[in-house]
C-alpha cells in the first residue's frame, strides 16, 4: 500500500468512525429529532432493518440446521460406537476426566450448565474439540 | 483515587450465550434498529461492503457459537454490533487495500521492474485503488463545496483534529460549530457519496 493511500485510507476511516461515535453519543431523543428533522421515518428505518437482521438470523439458522444434520448424518455412518451418540451423562462423565485440573474446561463446564438448553451442545462442543486436538479420538479412547 | 469498586469486568462467563444474544437482538427497540441502519452506513464507505451486508455480517460473527464474538451482558447488543461492524470495516479496508497494493508515488513507480513480484498488481491496478479511496474524498469536499464550516469538519474530522482545531481553521462560535456538523452528520447519513470500492 502507497503512502498516499494509507493516508487516503487513514481519512476516511476517522470520518466513519466519527460519524459512528456520534450516532452513538446523541441521546434516543436526540436521535429521533434529527431523524425527523431529515424527513425520514424511524418505524420505517426499523422496519427495514428489523427485516434484514431477521432474515439473517433466520439463514444463520438454517445453515447451522444443514451443518448439524450432515454432523449427524457422518456420525451415524461412523457407527454406534461414536462419542457424539453417547449419552449425556457418559460424555460429562468423560470430560469431567479433563476438567478436576483444569481452568479451561472447568470454566467451559460452567457455562455449559448455566445454559440449560444448549448444554448438550456445548458438551458436544467440548468433545469436538478434544478430539480436534487429538486428546481423545471418536470412539471416546484417551489417547 | 479513582473508585475501581464500580468497574465490572467481564469474564468468560459474563457473555451472552448466541441463543441469549439472538434474543436480546430481536427486543431491540425502534431506536436502537434506526441506530444499527445509520451506523453501518456511516462505517461501510471504502470498505467495499455495502451497509446492509456489514451488518449482516456483524451479526453472523456476533452469534457464531466457536470463535465468535462474544457480547458481555453489560452491554447493549446494538452498541456491541456496532463496534463489531466498525471491526470488521477496518479489516475489510486494509484488505482491500492489500488487494490492490498502490505504487502510484513516483518513488514507488521508479523501483527496478524485474524485481516485480508476477503476483504484484498492475500499474492499473494500483491507480484505481489510489483513485477509489481519492474519488470518495473528493466527492466529501465537493459536497460541502459552497458551505466552508460544514467542509471544516470533513476536514477537521479526516485529519483527526479537535473541535477547536476546527474552530481555529475556520472561525465559527461553538453554537455555529455544533450546527455545522449537525448538517455533515445529517448531509452524510442521508447520502453518503457512492464508494466506488463497492462497484
Amino acid at each position: 500500500m502507497s503512502k498516499d493511500q494509507k493516508n487516503m485510507r487513514e481519512k476516511l476511516e476517522r470520518l466513519s468512525n466519527s460519524l459512528a461515535d456520534e450516532i452513538d453519543a446523541m441521546t434516543d431523543e436526540e436521535f429521533q429529532s434529527e431523524l425527523e428533522e431529515a424527513g425520514e421515518d424511524i418505524t420505517d428505518i426499523a422496519s427495514r432493518t428489523r427485516t434484514l437482521i431477521s432474515n439473517a438470523m433466520e439463514n444463520i439458522g438454517h445453515k447451522k440446521l444443514i451443518a448439524a444434520r450432515a454432523g449427524y448424518e457422518h456420525h451415524k455412518s461412523a457407527g454406534h460406537d461414536n462419542i457424539l451418540q453417547w449419552s449425556h451423562k457418559r460424555k460429562q462423565k468423560l470430560i469431567n476426566q479433563f476438567s478436576q485440573d483444569d481452568n479451561y474446561f472447568e470454566q467451559k463446564l460452567t457455562m455449559a450448565a448455566r445454559n440449560e438448553g444448549d448444554s448438550e451442545f456445548d458438551i458436544d462442543s467440548i468433545i469436538e474439540d478434544l478430539i480436534e486436538l487429538g486428546i481423545i479420538d471418536d470412539k471416546g479412547n484417551i489417547k | 483515587m479513582e473508585d475501581f469498586s464500580q468497574i465490572e469486568f467481564a469474564s468468560n462467563t459474563d457473555v451472552f450465550s448466541a441463543t441469549e444474544l439472538r434474543s436480546e437482538i430481536e427486543s431491540l427497540r425502534d431506536i436502537d434498529y434506526a441506530r444499527l441502519s445509520k451506523k453501518a452506513i456511516a462505517l461501510a464507505p471504502g470498505t467495499g461492503m455495502e451497509p446492509n451486508d456489514l451488518l449482516q455480517e456483524a451479526l453472523f460473527r456476533a452469534l457464531k457459537e466457536k470463535g465468535g464474538r462474544n457480547c458481555p451482558c453489560n452491554v447493549n447488543p446494538a452498541i456491541f454490533l456496532g463496534n463489531v461492524m466498525r471491526s470488521i470495516a477496518t479489516h475489510a479496508r486494509l484488505d482491500w487495500a492489500r488487494e490492490v497494493p498502490a505504487c502510484t508515488t513516483g518513488e514507488d513507480e521508479s523501483g527496478p521492474i524485474e524485481n516485480t513480484p508476477d503476483s504484484a498488481p498492475s500499474p492499473e491496478e494500483a491507480t484505481i485503488a489510489h483513485l477509489d479511496y481519492g474519488r470518495i474524498i473528493d466527492r466529501l469536499e465537493e459536497m460541502f463545496r459552497d458551505d466552508p464550516k460544514a467542509q471544516a469538519i470533513i476536514i477537521g474530522d479526516m485529519e483527526g483534529w479537535t473541535p477547536d482545531e476546527i474552530r481555529e481553521m475556520e472561525p465559527m462560535s461553538t453554537k455555529e460549530y455544533d450546527t455545522a456538523r449537525k448538517r455533515v452528520r445529517r448531509s452524510l447519513l442521508r447520502e453518503f457519496p457512492e464508494d466506488p470500492t463497492n462497484e
